[in-house]
């Protein structure tokens, strides 16, 4: 429990002083190195690279490729054409297509604040100069971008999958049902506000537009069709998978979208630097979850759980709970490098199946992005619609509680999680 | 905060004596990147051609990709570092009390260092000790690989200096 206390020490410490995570979880690892007497600097080295050295890892990078190529190509707007062209004739029609945009969207990236920053460029002006409040349709922009890490492809499920050793391909399935819930919920929501406040309806596409519009899209809706079948077929792994659709979406990009050749250059390295905020974290934490197995934390936060309850459902209930107020402080994927290692065994000797266990862990943490004080997703987008965090927490405060309910269900019916998982 | 451009890192506003030869250098290492990227890509995609079409998975290709990943990951890390990329929750001590922040500020800077530094020796011992260590398919020492760690960790080190030294010469940084 000492070793416990070192480490939450001086995580917390290093991170209120504003050092970047990734070296909180490094300076933690010293610190507890430090503590068990053991300093040798080619350990840190080492755990560092067998932290990164990982193939499954890799499908990081090539996802935010497919992702940044194919929103700089302006796939984003033939999205929200196709979406506008199926839900946008209902009242409050555009608030329908941001949801659907964002479900659509999420299967393309497997990150939340790409999911905001391109899609809100477009749909918050669209829907404010339709007549829409501005607080709402923030609000709404940013709580359907939680979509988009549930819906696979999925990063947090792969880091989760890496972790805990469970089939990311399963993974990603029980991804799917929670993220179309959430679609419903905010649907339902919309449908009451878009009553409550007369929000307009878009005009009526004729069949044969819809026809074209849907046509337009296609290439884009093979995106995750490929991937998920691909990986689920067993024809690639989920690296290959990834590297198949980054492949996939540059090509399209090049010969439908007419994407220019020298725009690549940035598009890498938008995607590498994205990648690295989240293998700085891989890197050290993976140094110390090695120096806390070793000293038997793990185990012991196990047998503390084990002695205090009880049945498996309060445990659940504690982990949810646990779980949103992390979320609260601390970004998703720190979140998940940190608390998986642990909470991960944990859950399974409690006999929780492990990709349900994975989809309650995404799904709590992802909620976690759009409630502050630690939002990314709130963060970008105020400064997209350039709306103060104060009003956009007030508006966003019903579409969390809506989330939640998913949560719930996720939570205390496996079943509507792993039906899907449990077909292949 | 993913937004901002990697490629431009203009807001640069006063060159140190140690920004300029970085600044060229992460020029360097932006082009680096976005070769071991499409080398990534490109090794990985022909391990799934090569298997279907040619039916030969091609085991070094599985090698390759691996190494330039790691690779990778140790540029961007620190380019993303140069420009002050990786997520944090930002200092909460000088929102409570801007005196102490400071001090928290420079703390941070040196703990940074003493990361990075740490980082140069445990590098160079891995490189060391595997020198005659040979990968499977390409029977090169895995030093070759792992060698970017501590290359990596000296310019971590260099951009740890200069935010060590912003905050002597600027209010705040952020």
């Amino acid at each position: 429990m000492l070793t416990l206390s070192v480490f939450l020490g001086t995580l917390g410490g290093t991170i209120a002083i504003g050092l970047p995570i990734g070296f909180c979880l490094g300076v933690a690892g010293l610190a507890l190195m430090f503590f068990s007497g053991n300093l040798d600097p080619i350990i840190a080295a080492r755990r560092m690279v067998s932290g990164v050295d990982n193939f499954v890892l890799m499908a990081i990078p090539f996802f935010m490729l497919a992702g940044e190529i194919m929103n700089r190509a302006g796939i984003v707007r033939d999205i929200l054409r196709f979406a506008n062209a199926v839900v946008g004739w209902l009242r409050g029609g555009l608030g329908y297509v941001n949801v659907m945009g964002s479900m659509l969207f999420a299967g393309v990236t497997g990150s939340a604040v790409a999911d905001t920053s391109a899609l809100g460029m477009l749909e918050i002006p669209m829907m404010e100069e339709s007549g829409y409040d501005k607080d709402y349709t923030c609000a709404l922009t940013a709580a359907s971008s939680v979509m988009g890490p549930i819906i696979p492809p999925s990063i947090p499920m792969i880091i989760y999958g890496m972790i805990s050793g469970t089939s990311i391909a399963k993974l990603f399935l029980a991804g799917a049902v929670p993220g179309l819930l959430i679609a419903v919920s905010l649907g339902g929501l919309n449908w009451y506000y878009s009553r409550k406040n007369r929000y307009p309806r878009e005009r009526r596409f004729p069949l044969k537009e819809i026809f074209l519009v849907f046509v337009k899209a296609i290439p884009v809706l093979l995106l995750p069709l490929i991937v998920l079948g691909g990986i689920l077929s067993g024809i690639f792994t989920p690296t290959e998978a990834a590297a198949v659709a980054a492949v996939y979406a540059a090509i399209i990009s090049i010969v439908i979208y007419r994407l220019k050749l020298t725009e690549f250059f940035s598009i890498f390295l938008h995607a590498a630097r994205n990648t690295s905020i989240v293998t700085l974290v891989c890197a050290t934490a993976s140094l110390v979850t090695w120096l806390l197995t070793i000293s038997m934390v793990p185990q012991t936060i196990a047998n503390f759980v084990f002695k205090a309850a009880v049945n498996p459902l309060m445990v659940l209930l504690g982990i949810n709970i646990f779980l949103l107020v992390v979320g609260c402080v601390i970004d998703l994927v720190p979140a998940l490098f940190i608390l998986v290692p642990v909470m991960a065994p944990l859950a399974h000797s409690i006999g929780i199946d492990p990709i349900h266990f994975g989809a309650i862990v995404v799904c709590n943490l992802c909620t976690g992005l759009i409630t502050p004080p630690v939002g990314t997703v709130l963060y970008v987008c105020c400064s997209i619609g350039k709306i103060g965090l104060g009003r956009l927490v007030r508006h966003i405060a019903p579409m969390i509680f809506a989330i939640l309910l998913v949560l719930i269900v996720v939570t205390y019916f496996p079943r509507v999680v792993l039906f899907l998982p449990n077909l292949f | 905060m993913a937004q901002e451009s990697m490629v431009s890192s203009e807001r640069r506003p006063e060159l140190f004596w140690i920004e300029k030869p970085f600044h060229v250098m992460s020029k360097v290492m932006r082009v680096m990147v976005f070769v071991l990227l499409l080398i990534m890509v490109i090794t990985v995609f022909a391990n799934v051609v090569g298997r279907y079409v040619f039916s030969k998975a091609l085991n070094w290709a599985d090698e390759v990709s691996r190494a330039a990943f790691v690779w990778l990951v140790f540029v961007s890390i620190v380019l993303t570092m140069w420009d002050r990329g990786h997520i944090g929750l930002g200092n909460v001590v000088a929102r409570v009390n801007p005196v102490v922040g400071r001090i928290t500020d420079v703390l941070a800077a040196l703990l940074k260092l003493l990361f990075a530094l740490y980082l140069v020796v445990g590098g160079w011992q891995l490189v060391s000790l595997t020198l005659v260590q040979l990968t499977e398919y390409l029977a090169i020492p895995s030093a070759y690989i792992y060698s970017i760690v501590p290359v990596m960790a000296v310019f971590m080190f260099i951009v740890g200096i200069r935010d060590l030294l912003l905050l002597f010469k600027r209010e705040r940084v952020d």
